[in-house]
């Protein structure tokens, strides 16, 4: 494996590890596929279609998700939103990042 | 619009059943989505190029499929190589079974002892078990060397949407070809009621040189009256379409009977017998023993293949009331892609 090829999949690791947190965090409003995509694409988070869907059907699976099929502008539509147990899941994976962040900034700072 | 709709099909073929359809419905409201904001963007409807562009971006087809069969499974064969696989051992196991039962033929037309054919298929299972080790050692070997060299990331990396296979709109029969089917259906029940009066027209050759067997009776009527039904069953569907649980239902109905009767017919032996009075008769035993072995082990054979049928048709009929059960969806409205 190339450095660069190296370095790509390393972040490709980086940011899947925080996917789910950001998509559970994007669900606190209420989005169908397509919006929750950009929405994370706005703000930093390219996520493909192909990893998204499967991921928000895992997510409603283990209970983290709700969804509802919807007509809007003659096509359905599912819209997903947190359900009460992703909202406390949710909570707790921020505590967690926000551990991960801090000892990281130690570690940092002592390097 | 067209080609978004291949992609679709091909991309659905490859789905687990489970889930298929909203999964589908998601993938379309996506690239849909993809589509207009591109329009809305250029102000123009998108080329084929465009068209293909975003469907690359989405992946080949196989790579999508994957995605939805993988969620966190762990397999000695990937979901990428098991429809190639599973349908690697329904070949090379319906060739086993073929030359067992052509050597039979052999065996049986040579005068071959019962204990060679008993034999023989005691031998069968271990046959097909070496034929699925190997099978699937091959394919485990093959898609680790693929998942380590790429092969086939390579492969699909290189895919043109645009030589998608067209999509054949799937026409429901006929209801002319389900008249002929009906036809053909009356034909025969007039035949079989000719038959117990013109034995030749049943036995053919065989009846100018052997005798029907004394057991013949207690499967005609039963097959007549089985005739009978499955025309009066091919008239109500003709006549009630909207039945859509009718003809499935029926079907695997029919094939039961069809298996009850040929358990029968097993029974029935011997379905010749030497003519009286013949003038050697021991040609005529030695041939009319090859023909009831012949006939015997091709009802055998037959009643495994409806057995099958029954198992593979009973399948297909649960998973088509479980799609239906779990709706709770509007019914789905064909995406629209606004033409400017």
């Amino acid at each position: 494996m190339t450095p660069t090829e190296n370095i790509d999949s390393l972040r490709l690791e980086l940011r899947r590890g925080c996917l789910i947190l950001a998509v559970l965090a994007q669900l606190r409003a209420e989005h169908y596929g397509y919006t929750l995509r950009k929405a994370l694409a706005d703000q930093g988070m390219a996520i493909d279609e192909g990893t998204l869907y499967p991921l928000l059907r895992r997510l409603e699976t283990q209970g983290l998700l709700e969804s509802e099929w919807r007509e809007e502008n003659k096509r359905n539509k599912r819209f997903y939103r947190l359900s009460p147990r992703g909202k406390d899941v949710l909570e707790q994976l921020l505590d967690e990042w926000n551990n991960i962040n801090a000892s990281l900034n130690l570690i940092l700072q002592e390097a | 619009m067209e080609l978004f709709d291949r992609y679709l099909k091909c991309v659905g073929a490859l789905l687990p059943s489970a889930h298929k359809g909203d999964i589908l419905e998601e993938l379309s409201d996506d690239i849909y989505s993809q589509a207009e904001d591109k329009q809305a963007e250029l102000g123009r409807t998108l080329t084929m190029d465009e068209q293909s562009a975003i469907l690359k971006s989405l992946g080949h087809p196989i790579q999508v499929a994957l995605r939805y069969r993988n969620l966190g499974q762990r397999q000695l064969i990937s979901p990428l190589l098991y429809p190639a696989y599973v349908f690697a051992l329904k070949v090379m196991f319906a060739f086993i079974c073929i030359a067992q039962i052509i050597t039979t033929i052999v065996i049986v037309a040579s005068g071959g002892n019962p204990g060679q054919l008993i034999t023989m298929f005691l031998n069968l299972p271990r046959a097909l078990f070496f034929v699925f080790a190997w099978v699937t050692i091959l394919f485990a070997v093959f898609d680790y060397l693929q998942a380590k060299m790429g092969w086939i990331q390579e492969w699909s990396g290189k895919w043109n949407p645009a030589d998608l296979p067209v999509i054949r709109a799937d026409k429901p029969p006929h209801a002319i070809q389900k008249v002929v089917q009906l036809v053909m259906a009356v034909a025969f029940l007039v035949y079989l009621l000719l038959a117990q009066h013109l034995p030749y027209l049943f036995f053919g050759p065989a009846a100018a040189m052997l005798d029907p067997g004394p057991s013949w009776h207690l499967l005609y009527w039963p097959l007549v009256a089985f005739v009978a039904v499955g025309i009066v069953i091919q008239s109500v569907a003709l006549l009630r379409p909207v039945w859509r649980w009718f003809a499935p239902a029926s079907e695997i109905a029919m094939n039961i009977i069809g298996l009850v009767l040929l358990r029968l017919a097993l029974k029935l032996p011997p379905y010749f017998v030497v003519p009286h009075g013949a003038v050697d008769p021991t040609k005529f035993v030695k041939m009319a023993a090859i023909v009831n072995q012949s006939i015997f082990w091709s009802i055998f054979g037959i009643s495994i293949g409806l057995a099958i049928a029954v198992l593979l048709d009973g399948w297909k009929l649960f998973l088509k009331i479980r799609a239906d059960a779990s709706g709770g969806r509007p019914a789905s409205a064909r995406p629209t892609y606004k033409m400017l």
